[in-house]
C-alpha cells in the first residue's frame, strides 16, 4: 500500500489513484503527418525502464487532477512528484 | 404535486440505533471557476481546507473546485449569489444537491467501535491539522468532507479491487 | 482442582481463581483463566495429544508460541476455526477442541464464522513487540508526544507504558511499502484488522529458539528449553520432573535454573563451553561436553541417550528434554519488505544487516542481541532419518541429505522438494536448521546462504477476519438503487445487476415467466405506453466557452452544430478507433450540454473526458462534472407516451411542431423542476422525464397513476433490450466488444469526414479498419420461427463440416411479440454483403440455421419516432 504524495492534497493511500502509464507522451500535432508505424508506435509502444521512470498519475479519489511522477520500478518508491505545469526532477537529480 | 422522499428513508430506524440521522436535503452547489476569482471570493484555496461563502460553507475538492454546503432550501439563493458574484466570469455553476446525501454522526465516541464508518480509510487528519473531526462547535463543512473522503475512498477501493 | 503438573503456586498468567474447563479430543481438562489450549494440557500432565500430518507419529507440545510446530487444534465450541496453534489460543469458557494434524478441514455444517471488523489508525510510531526493548522503543517516543501503537501476539502486555495504544493478542501479519502494517487483533468476542500508516515501525519481534536434530528428537516430552521455562512462569506448569537440559547457550543454561528451581531434578548438557556466569545453577547437574545421540520412551519420552566426550553412551531416566541450539532473530517480517540479513558466527544465526526501508528499525533479540553459541544444527551419530527437520512435513536430516544429492544445492529449490518450510509455521522452527544442513552437506561455511525468502501472512489469517463487514449480498459489493427502488419492489419486480447497480429486469403479473412478461411489456409499450426507470444512465454536464468546441474532440460526429435545445446521438471513439461509448449529447445553452452515457460507462467517459481537458487540452475553457445521481428519470415511450405526459401538469407545450422529437425543454413538472428529452430507445415516441432525485419516486407513481388508465405498464430492461435490438439500436459492450468501429456497426454515416481531428480519428485510415472483410452488423431470421439462437454462438456457412471457419456471432437474441418470432443480431465477416443468403450456427443440440437481412426489423423509416 503505497502512499503517494498528490502535489495538491499530499500524501495518500495508493488506492485513491489510478496509473497513467509513461509520461511526456504527447498527442501528435500532425496525425496525418505520421506513417501508419509512426501512429502505431504512438497508441501502443512505450518505455519500460528498469528503475527510475517518469509517469503520469491520476487522483481519482481525490481532486482528481493529473500530475507527474518520478517512480522508481524495480523499489516502487516514489522520488518525486509534481503538478503537470511544473518541472518534474530528472532520474538521478 | 410530488413530495420529495429522503434517499435513506428506509433505515431511519438504524440510523437512530447507531446516533445518527440524516440531512436529507443540504443545499450543495457544485463550482467551477478560475483560482484567482476564487480568492476574490473568500474561498478556501488550501488543498483540504473548507471555508464560508454567503453564510454558507465551502469546501475545497479541487484547484478549481468547490462545493458550497448550505441548509435545506438554500440551493436557488447560493446559486444565485454565486452568478452574481463571478457574472462576465467563466464559471460552472451546478445544484448537485440530490447526488449525495448526509449523515450526521451525533455520538463522536461511537466512532471507536467502528460502529457507523466501520472502514473509515481516511487520510491523517492530525497531519492535516484536523484537531476534531467530530464534537459540539464542528462546522458542518468537516462533517461532509468527512463522509465525503471515506465513501469516496471506500468505492475507489473497491473499484481497484482491494479490500 | 488442578492436574498432576501443575505447581500448586506460581503462574503469572494464570487466575487460579477462575477455573475454566477444557474439552480436549472428548476428555475434560482443567484450565485456569490466562492458560492457553497448551498450558492446559501440559499442566493435566498431557505429553503428546497430537500426531504428525503424513507418517502419523505420535507428537508433543514443543514451544509455547507460534513457532510451535505440532500441536494444533480444530476449535468447535464456542466457535469453529478450522486449525489454530494451541500454544497461542487462550481458552475460553466453554471451549472445545480436537487435535489436527497439519490441515484444517472446513465445517458439514452451517457455522457462524467469527464477526469481524477492519479499523485504521496513524501513527507517529508503530513498534512490534512488547518485550523489554519494544516496550523502551515504545516510552520513548510517547515521551516525544508521538501518537505511538504496541502491539503483541500474547494476550497480556505486562507493564505498559503510559500514554501508548497497546494492543495484545494482536499479530502483525505484514509490514507494507511506506510504514503501513496490517496487523490482526484477536479480541475475545470479534476479529479486528488493524491497518496501521506509521512514520516510523520498530520490529521488536525477539528471537526464536532452534532445536537440534539428533536421532529421536520429534518424540512427545522433547521441547524448547525456553518453552519450559514460559511454562513454569506463566502458567505455573512443570513440565517434567525428571530433566535433562540440552543447551549450547546462556539462556538455554537459565531454562536448566529455573526448573531446577521449581523442584525438578536437572541434568543439564552441555556440548560446547557456555559462559553462564550470572546463571544460578545451584542444583543442576552439569555434564561439559555431552551430546544427546537417541530418546526413547513408549512413545512418551522415558529416557535419554547420552554420549559423552570420550565416545561411551548411557541411558538418562527423563521426561522431559529442554533443547536449547540457539536463538534466530524473528525477522520475517523486516525481510519480507527488503531488509537484507548477514550470518554472526558468534551467535550462529542470522541477522538484519542494516539494508531495508530507512524508516524501518530492528531491536533488541531481533536486531541479534541474542547469546553466543556453537553453531550446533545436527549431531552426528545416530539414523538420520530420526532426525526432524520439519516435524510438520516429517521431513527428516536424510531427506535434506536425498535432495542435496540429487543435485539441489539453493534452500530455495530444497524446500520446493522437500516442502520444508511450506507449513503452517512457514519454517520458523525448520528455516536455519535445514539451510544450515544444506550448507555442511555442501561443505560450505555456515551463512554461506540465508533461509528462503518469507512472505505474509506472519501467520495464517482466517479470511471470515479478512472479509470484515463485506459480507453477504449487499456488503461485498455496494448495491445502488434507484429513487424508485421501493417501487419496483412492491410490484414484484426481478431485478438484474448492471454494474453495481439492481435495475428491474421485468415486472412479472400473476405467475408469469420471464417470456410472458417480457412479451406483455413489449406489447404494451408498441400500442400502448410503457414506463422506464432509467435513472441509471451516466449524464455529465459541460460547461463553458469552449464545451462544443471539446465535444467535438471528443465524438466522431459534429455536437457544436447543434442548436440549443436540441440533442443528438453521439459515438465516442478511442484513440485505436475502436468504439467506447455512446449516447446523446443535449444543448441546454449555447456554453451548456449535457452528454449522456451508457450505465457502465458513466464513471469511465468523465474521467476521460478528464485526462484529455487537463494533459492535452488544458487551454480549453470547458468544466465537466457528473450529475449521474442528481436526476432520477423516468423514461416514458409509446403511441399514446404524449397523453401520459400531458396528465402530469407540465408546463411545456408538447405538440410535435413545438416540442419535436430529439429536442429538450426545462420545465415544472407536477410542482418540481424537470428536464423532458424527447428521446428514444424503443422506437415508439419517447419523453425522458429528469427530476432532481428526491422527487424520483414520487414521479414514478405520478407517471403510473396518469398512465395506467391509458394502457400504461413499466417496462424492464428485457423488454427495453427487445424493443432497441428491433431498430437495430447497438448496446455498446454487447454488440461491441473494444475491436468494433462505427462502420462496423452501420454508424459509419455518423462519422464525420471534414478533416477535423477527433479522437480516433487518424486510426480510422489504418488499413485493418478498412478492410471490406472485417466483421459487420447484421439481423439473423431463424429459418424456424421459434428457434432462439443463443446469444455468442458462432455462425459459419452451411452445411457445417469441421473444420469450418466461424464468420462471427450473435450478440443479442430475443424472442420478438412485435414481429411475432424469434430475431437476432450478429457481427458476421462482411455481414452487409452476405444479406438474403443463408448462415448455420452449430450448436450442441444440432444446427440452426438463419437468412440474414438488415439489422433494423421494426419501422425503418422512423415514422412511429415523431
Amino acid at each position: 500500500m503505497l502512499l503517494i504524495r498528490c502535489p495538491w492534497c499530499g500524501p495518500r493511500d495508493e488506492v485513491e489513484f489510478r496509473y497513467g502509464g509513461q509520461a511526456g507522451i504527447a498527442y501528435p500535432a500532425d496525425p496525418d503527418g505520421l506513417s501508419d508505424e509512426a501512429w502505431a508506435d504512438y497508441l501502443f509502444m512505450r518505455d519500460n525502464p528498469k528503475g527510475p521512470f517518469a509517469e503520469r498519475w491520476f487522483h481519482a479519489a481525490g481532486c482528481r487532477r493529473w500530475f507527474h511522477a518520478l517512480r522508481d520500478t524495480a523499489t516502487h518508491r516514489f522520488l518525486a512528484t509534481a503538478r503537470l505545469d511544473e518541472p518534474l526532477p530528472e532520474a538521478g537529480t | 404535486m410530488i413530495e420529495p422522499r429522503a434517499p435513506l428513508a428506509d433505515r431511519l430506524a438504524d440510523l437512530a440505533r447507531l446516533g445518527a440521522r440524516e440531512l436529507a436535503f443540504l443545499a450543495q452547489v457544485d463550482l467551477r471557476c478560475e483560482p484567482e476569482d476564487a480568492a476574490r471570493l473568500g474561498l478556501p484555496l488550501e488543498p483540504n481546507t473548507a471555508g464560508a461563502f454567503a453564510g454558507a460553507e465551502a469546501l475545497w475538492l479541487g484547484p478549481d473546485e468547490w462545493l458550497v454546503v448550505g441548509p435545506e432550501g438554500w440551493t436557488p439563493r447560493i446559486v444565485s449569489d454565486l452568478e452574481t458574484a463571478l457574472a462576465g466570469r467563466r464559471r460552472s455553476v451546478l445544484d448537485v444537491s440530490a447526488n449525495r446525501t448526509t449523515i450526521e454522526l451525533a455520538a463522536p465516541d461511537r466512532l471507536e467501535h467502528a460502529a457507523v464508518l466501520p472502514e473509515a480509510w481516511l487520510p491523517d487528519l492530525r497531519a492535516l491539522g484536523v484537531a476534531a473531526v467530530f464534537g459540539p462547535g464542528t462546522p458542518l463543512a468537516d462533517t461532509v468532507a468527512f463522509v465525503r473522503e471515506a465513501v469516496a475512498a471506500r468505492r475507489a477501493r473497491r473499484a481497484s479491487g482491494l479490500a | 482442582m488442578t492436574g498432576p503438573r501443575r505447581l500448586p503456586t506460581g503462574g503469572a498468567w494464570v487466575d487460579r481463581d477462575r477455573p475454566l474447563a477444557l474439552r480436549f479430543d472428548g476428555r475434560e481438562i482443567p484450565a485456569f483463566e490466562g492458560d492457553t489450549v497448551a498450558s492446559a494440557l501440559l499442566g493435566a500432565g498431557i505429553v503428546g495429544g497430537f500426531r504428525s500430518p503424513i507418517l502419523g507419529r505420535p507428537r508433543g507440545i514443543v514451544a509455547a508460541g507460534v513457532e510451535e510446530p505440532n500441536a494444533y487444534v480444530e476449535v468447535r465450541a464456542p466457535w469453529f476455526s478450522p486449525i489454530l496453534a494451541a500454544t497461542t489460543l487462550p481458552v475460553e469458557p466453554g471451549m472445545e477442541v480436537v487435535p489436527r494434524p497439519g490441515v484444517g478441514r472446513l465445517p458439514t455444517e452451517d457455522v457462524p464464522a467469527r464477526p469481524s471488523v477492519h479499523t485504521h489508525r496513524h501513527a507517529e510510531a508503530v513498534v512490534i513487540g512488547a518485550g523489554p526493548a519494544g516496550r523502551a522503543a515504545a516510552r520513548e517516543a510517547a515521551a516525544r508526544g508521538e501518537r505511538v501503537i504496541l502491539i503483541d501476539e500474547g494476550h497480556r502486555i505486562d507493564d505498559p507504558p503510559a500514554d501508548v495504544r497497546c494492543l495484545p493478542r494482536t499479530t502483525a501479519t505484514g509490514i507494507y511499502d511506506d510504514g503501513y502494517v496490517v496487523a490482526y487483533e484477536r479480541a475475545p468476542a470479534v476479529d479486528r484488522v488493524w491497518h496501521l500508516r506509521a512514520r516510523r515501525v520498530v520490529l521488536a519481534s525477539g528471537a526464536h529458539e532452534r532445536t537440534v536434530a539428533f536421532a529421536g528428537n520429534d518424540r512427545p516430552g522433547v521441547m524448547l528449553a525456553g518453552a519450559a521455562r514460559t511454562y513454569l512462569e506463566r502458567y505455573g506448569v512443570l513440565c517434567g520432573e525428571r530433566a535433562v537440559v540440552f543447551s549450547t547457550n546462556a539462556w538455554g543454561h537459565l531454562a536448566a535454573a529455573a526448573l531446577a528451581a521449581a523442584g525438578a531434578r536437572v541434568v543439564l548438557l552441555e556440548p560446547a563451553p557456555v559462559d553462564a556466569a550470572g546463571v544460578d545453577l545451584r542444583g543442576v547437574e552439569r555434564r561439559a561436553g555431552w551430546l544427546v545421540v537417541g530418546t526413547e520412551g513408549d512413545p512418551a519420552l522415558r529416557a535419554v541417550r547420552v554420549r559423552d566426550p570420550e565416545g561411551g553412551e548411557e541411558a538418562l531416566e527423563a521426561d522431559l528434554l529442554a533443547v536449547s541450539g540457539g536463538f534466530s532473530p524473528v525477522i520475517q517480517l523486516a525481510r519480507a519488505i527488503g531488509a537484507g540479513v548477514r550470518y554472526d558466527e558468534a551467535r550462529a544465526c542470522f541477522v538484519p544487516d542494516g539494508t531495508g526501508p530507512e524508516w524501518l528499525e530492528v531491536v533488541g533479540a531481533a536486531a541479534g542481541e541474542v547469546p553466543p553459541t556453537a553453531p550446533l544444527f545436527r549431531i552426528r551419530e545416530g539414523d538420520d532419518a530420526d532426525k526432524y527437520v520439519e516435524p510438520q512435513r516429517d521431513q527428516t536430516v536424510a531427506d535434506v541429505a536425498s535432495a542435496v544429492r540429487r543435485g539441489l544445492r539453493s534452500v530455495e529449490h530444497v524446500k520446493r522438494a522437500t516442502y520444508i518450510g511450506t507449513t503452517i509455521d512457514q519454517g520458523r522452527t525448520s528455516g536455519v536448521l535445514t539451510v544450515e544442513i544444506v550448507n555442511e552437506l555442501l561443505g560450505l561455511p555456515h551463512g554461506s546462504q540465508a533461509p528462503t525468502n518469507p512472505r505474509p501472512p506472519y501467520t495464517p489469517v482466517p479470511y471470515s477476519a479478512l472479509a470484515g463487514l463485506d459480507r453477504g449480498p449487499t456488503l461485498l459489493d455496494p448495491v445502488r438503487t434507484t429513487p424508485m427502488h421501493p417501487a419496483h419492489v412492491a410490484r414484484g419486480a426481478v431485478f438484474e445487476d448492471v454494474g453495481q447497480w439492481k435495475r428491474p429486469r421485468f415486472y412479472p403479473k400473476d405467475g408469469e415467466d420471464m417470456d410472458a412478461a417480457v412479451a406483455r411489456e413489449c406489447l404494451a409499450v408498441r400500442t400502448a405506453a410503457g414506463v422506464l426507470d432509467a435513472s441509471t444512465l451516466g449524464k455529465i454536464e459541460v460547461v463553458g466557452p469552449d464545451a462544443a468546441d471539446f465535444l467535438d474532440r471528443m465524438y466522431a460526429n459534429r455536437m457544436s452544430t447543434l442548436p440549443v435545445g436540441r440533442a443528438r446521438y453521439g459515438v465516442m471513439l478511442g484513440l485505436d478507433g475502436m468504439i467506447v461509448d455512446d449516447g446523446v449529447a443535449v444543448r441546454l445553452a449555447e456554453d451548456r450540454f449535457l452528454v449522456t452515457t451508457t450505465t457502465s460507462g458513466a464513471a469511465t467517459v468523465l474521467d476521460r473526458f478528464e485526462e484529455w481537458l487537463q494533459t492535452e487540452w488544458p487551454h480549453l475553457r470547458v468544466w465537466c462534472t457528473s450529475v449521474t445521481e442528481q436526476w432520477a428519470v423516468a423514461a416514458v415511450s409509446g403511441p399514446r407516451a404524449r397523453e401520459v405526459v400531458a396528465a402530469l401538469e407540465l408546463s411545456v407545450d408538447l405538440d410535435p411542431d413545438a416540442f419535436p422529437h430529439m429536442a429538450v425543454r426545462e420545465a415544472t413538472l407536477a410542482g418540481v423542476p424537470a428536464r423532458i428529452l424527447r428521446v428514444s430507445f424503443t422506437g415508439e415516441r419517447s419523453y425522458e422525464l429528469h427530476v432532481p432525485a428526491r422527487y424520483g419516486l414520487g414521479l414514478w407513481e405520478a407517471v403510473l397513476e396518469a398512465g395506467e388508465p391509458l394502457g400504461l405498464e413499466p417496462y424492464g430492461t428485457e423488454a427495453m433490450h427487445v424493443l432497441r435490438a428491433e431498430k437495430g439500436y447497438i448496446i455498446v459492450g454487447q454488440d461491441t466488444d473494444g475491436t468494433v468501429t462505427a462502420e462496423d456497426v452501420g454508424l459509419g454515416w455518423l462519422v464525420r469526414t471534414d478533416g477535423s481531428d477527433f479522437v480516433g480519428r487518424r486510426s480510422l485510415a489504418r488499413p485493418e479498419l478498412r478492410r471490406p472483410d472485417r466483421r459487420q452488423l447484421v439481423g439473423l431470421l431463424p429459418e424456424d420461427p421459434e428457434a432462439l439462437l443463443p446469444e455468442g454462438a458462432q455462425l459459419v456457412e452451411g452445411p457445417v463440416e469441421p473444420p469450418a471457419h466461424a464468420l462471427g456471432w450473435v450478440t443479442s437474441s430475443y424472442r420478438s411479440p412485435t414481429l411475432g418470432r424469434t430475431f437476432a443480431l450478429a457481427l458476421v465477416e462482411a455481414g452487409r454483403s452476405r444479406i438474403g443468403t443463408a448462415l448455420v450456427a452449430p450448436l450442441a443440440g444440432g444446427p440452426v440455421a438463419a437468412r440474414v437481412v438488415e439489422p433494423v426489423l421494426y419501422d425503418p423509416e422512423g415514422s412511429r419516432l415523431r
